[in-house]
């Protein structure tokens, strides 16, 4: 965190970015962009204080800085009922969650249950992949789900799992 | 985060022009607007998962009515034992949890090439235009069903008003009297939903007026729901009560008279309850997509819903031309797929290419017994449709522990789509 004014001004002025000014985009993304005039850098917001007031400032970073960071930050559990992240990157991730989300009908949005249906959020990922199938094979009795499971392939049952089980109940 | 020094000196002009203003995920001009028209199971459901994948995409909302009545379980109100109450829902969390601009208003024109949606007070523009205008009747299919008759025979096939007068109309029938309940060829608005309506009604004349009786006159040449059932209800627990008749479409009312006839008889009743045939509501003909061969539905891709007629203008729900149930568990389904992928292509993504959706749908039978049906529709590509897949099916039988889930189901779609 910069905590000096003087200091980030003297930052700004020195700058590249005010000699050679870069058309920025008129809102603000919600993560790391690449910009074309600083190859190999990325914007990311960092908390600044000015005045004793925190603010949220966009910085230029080495790209290498952000890939290691993230790497060494795992992904934390969505709370219970809050906007899930931002949107898959992959065919197979916009199907899952999709899928997924079919599910919400019965069992809660996010698989946070809202009535006598079972919830399904937080539960353990082999834990639901074991009743799926067994619904599907019908070792598990049940009044509707193995009408729905038989229709899911092994691969959309896992993802779902990983879904439901990353949610906080 | 550690960085060296010498990294600082790179800062971005738009961290400059940003300084001491607070970020907010999404300050100043939204990524995109998406205009839904239809507060329903497809489009409020729309509506929330649009905001919770991508809270950068600008919502609006409209819909004439201020809250929400739902058609399920509506049945249970005209048997007496739910009020009306019990089935209102508001749009509250949208609105706060969700940030949806709710917009209670009618749409008066939507003009798809300069993409805004017009209402009596305002002006909307759209990127992507999602309508989930459910249904509207085709009074005009049934002589004499004018706009006078229609204030007497009602439909109640858009809960609210039309439930609590429908059941004001059975309550204050003299004990003894007749009702008749006409209904039209698939497709229509909730398969089975006519048939739990004489299940509840009849019900309910069973203990309160046990004289009365129900005729039941069919457009469709057999029961086109969970068919061995119903019959099962009708035979065992209401056998003295309903009369059921195929391949009996209404042609004709006499409001003044209280006459429903079909093709071959008049019958006189104390009680018309008509649900007519049905087409997409008004909206999509405003948007021009209501472009079936006779006008009725609207084709769209099963992938995003886009019309076929008009670019960036999505039809879920009832209105929609398919293979699907016309049912709110459908529309909350589409609801969610049409959302995704509307979330995408305004990302410059793929929409998922293999949408699975699918239908579970509980019909009560009694005070303590349901039954259900359940389906799932998989996408495919080859042949450009939705297919049912095997496994799906109904109860074995009629059912107090369904009649648990039933209750349970309604609470968690409600739940789902608009909290």
């Amino acid at each position: 965190m910069i905590r000096s004014t003087a200091l980030l001004a003297t930052l700004l002025l020195a700058s590249p970015a005010l000699s050679n000014p870069v058309a920025m985009p008129t809102r603000m993304p919600a993560g790391p962009v690449s910009l074309d005039a600083f190859k190999g850098w990325v914007a990311v917001p960092v908390a600044v204080m000015i005045n004793g007031q925190i603010t949220t400032q966009w910085m230029l970073v080495p790209a290498q800085a952000v890939a290691s960071v993230a790497a060494a930050t795992p992904t934390p559990a969505a709370e219970a009922g809050a906007p899930a992240p931002p949107a898959a990157a992959s065919v197979t991730a916009t199907h899952g969650r999709v899928i997924a989300a079919t599910c919400a009908s019965c069992h809660g949005t996010l698989g946070v249950s809202h009535s006598p249906i079972p919830g399904l959020a937080g539960l353990d990922k082999a834990y639901f992949v074991k009743q799926m199938k067994a619904f599907k094979d019908g070792s598990r009795k049940a009044t509707v789900m193995h009408q729905h499971a038989v229709a899911y392939t092994d691969d959309e049952i896992e993802q779902m799992a990983a879904i439901f089980a990353a949610v906080k109940p | 985060m550690t960085m060296q020094r010498r990294d600082f000196l790179k800062v971005s002009a738009a961290g400059l022009a940003a300084a001491g203003f607070p970020l907010r995920a999404h300050a100043g001009a939204a990524k995109a607007k998406v205009v839904i028209v239809g507060a329903g199971f497809g489009g409020a459901t729309a509506a929330k998962y649009i905001r919770m994948w991508d809270p950068a995409i600008e919502v609006t909302l409209i819909d004439r009515e201020p809250k929400f009545v739902s058609c399920p379980l509506s049945n249970l109100v005209l048997a007496g034992l739910k009020t009306l109450d019990d089935i209102t829902k508001t749009y509250d969390a949208l609105k706060t949890k969700y940030g949806v601009n709710v917009v209670v208003d009618s749409v008066t024109a939507i003009d798809t090439d300069k993409r805004v949606v017009k209402t009596e007070q305002g002006s909307f523009a759209y990127d992507r235009l999602i309508l989930s205008p459910g249904i509207d009747f085709r009074f005009d299919q049934i002589d004499g069903y004018t706009a006078q008759a229609q204030e007497r025979i009602l439909h109640a096939w858009k809960a609210g008003e039309q439930t609590l007068k429908l059941r004001q109309q059975v309550e204050s029938m003299r004990d003894g009297g007749l009702i008749v309940i006409g209904m039209p060829l698939a497709p229509y608005r909730c398969p089975p939903g006519p048939y739990e309506r004489v299940c509840l009604i009849a019900n309910y004349l069973k203990r309160a007026k046990p004289k009365s009786k129900i005729i039941m006159l069919d457009a469709n040449p057999d029961v086109a729901s969970k068919k061995p059932l119903f019959m099962k209800a009708w035979n065992t627990l209401y056998s003295d009560w309903v009369e059921y008749r195929p391949n009996s479409k209404v042609v004709k009312v006499d409001a003044e008279g209280m006459i429903a006839s079909t093709e071959f008889e008049d019958i006189k009743a104390d009680v018309i309850n008509i649900i007519p045939p049905q087409r997409a509501g008004q909206v999509a003909e405003m948007a021009g997509v209501r472009t079936d061969s006779n006008g009725v539905w609207c084709p769209a891709s099963f992938v995003t819903y886009e019309s076929k007629a008009k670019p960036n203008v999505h039809v879920i729900g009832d209105a929609l031309l398919s293979n699907f149930p016309k049912s709110g568990h459908m529309a909350n389904n589409m609801g969610k797929v049409c959302a995704n992928a509307v979330v995408e292509l305004l990302n410059g993504r793929q929409p998922d290419p293999v949408p699975v959706v699918s239908n579970t749908c509980y019909s009560a039978v009694s005070e303590d017994r349901a039954i259900h049906i359940a389906t799932v529709f998989r996408y495919d590509p080859a042949k450009d449709q939705m297919t049912a897949q095997p496994g799906g099916g109904i109860s074995s039988d009629l059912s107090e522990e369904e009649a648990v889930y039933a209750e349970a189901w309604a609470e968690s779609i409600w739940s789902d789509t608009f909290l």
